[in-house]
């Protein structure tokens, strides 16, 4: 089904199964989607912000995004260390790499369509309470998970 | 015994180390190519592993396998690729090089440590 110029069947779902095989893997956690829509009512505050630029016949950018929380309870059960003996970097860079695997997972899943693309080096943005906004008019995909209770918000959005 | 891994993931490296000194090897690490080489001219004689990421910046993993397996001293040391890259030509461009194994992101850390043993256990 093509809606807004996006195949968004195959592209959710492989946003959605990547998410799911890269947290429940490195983590152990079940993971739900547990809302999504295409209105502009899902902005979310949040600190950590793992971001990547895609790159193919399709260009778009890629974020997770998630509270410190959210960011410590996942980095904790992916490395085995404890969350007091986090450190700030440790949770940045965590959510870079799994905005990294993600991607990849992605990547592979959507080999020989139009939506294949280059990984670009993972980014993260940080800062209490803040959100992404894209222009409206834009051709996104939004996703939100829940992980032990704790949220995240996939967004992608297409630049053309 | 000494595993080397070149990731620059700090975060990947931990898990890594997770696992290495679970098996009860100690864990050198490097975020790039080029410290990789920095570490493997001190230590190369007591590496047994080196676990290595394709996607990095300054010198990438495939810039250092290629570079590696050239050098008579270190081309003996058996490479594991641990990286997200799923495409088939660059598997198969990295097996050319001279990579022993390959492992794909994300994995656990029962899969890491099963693979580590394969590779010192068979030479990969």
């Amino acid at each position: 089904m093509l809606i807004m110029n996006i195949d968004r069947e195959l592209v959710e779902g492989a946003c959605t199964n990547a998410v799911k095989d890269v947290i429940e893997t490195m983590t152990g956690f079940n993971i739900d989607e547990h809302y999504k829509n295409d209105e502009e009512d899902h902005i979310s505050t949040v600190e950590i912000s793992g971001m990547m630029f895609i790159f193919g016949k399709r260009n778009a950018i890629f974020s997770l995004s998630m509270t410190k929380e959210s960011a410590a309870t996942i980095v904790a059960y992916m490395t085995g260390i404890p969350p007091f003996e986090l450190e700030d970097e440790d949770l940045y860079d965590g959510v870079a790499e799994l905005v990294n695997m993600i991607t990849g997972r992605i990547k592979a899943q959507l080999i020989n369509t139009e939506y294949y693309f280059d990984l670009t080096p993972p980014f993260t943005i940080v800062g209490k309470n803040h959100y992404i906004v894209h222009k409206s008019c834009v051709t996104n995909i939004f996703k939100k998970f829940i992980v032990e209770n704790l949220e995240i918000d996939l967004k992608v959005y297409y630049l053309d | 015994m000494k595993i080397l891994s070149i990731d620059d993931s700090s975060i990947v490296r931990k898990i890594i180390r997770g696992a290495v000194e679970t098996l009860g090897y100690e864990l050198l690490e490097a975020c790039d190519g080029i410290e990789g080489f920095l570490v493997l001219e001190k230590e190369y004689k007591n590496i047994g592993l080196i676990l290595l990421d394709w996607n990095m910046p300054g010198m990438n993993g495939y810039e250092f396998l290629k570079k590696a397996k050239a050098n008579n001293e270190y081309k003996k040391i058996p490479v594991m690729m641990v990286t997200t890259e799923t495409e088939e030509g660059n598997i198969v461009k990295s097996i050319q090089a001279g990579a022993e194994n390959y492992m794909i992101k994300p994995f656990t850390i029962e899969e890491m440590m099963k693979k580590i043993l394969e590779c010192l256990g068979n030479g990969c």
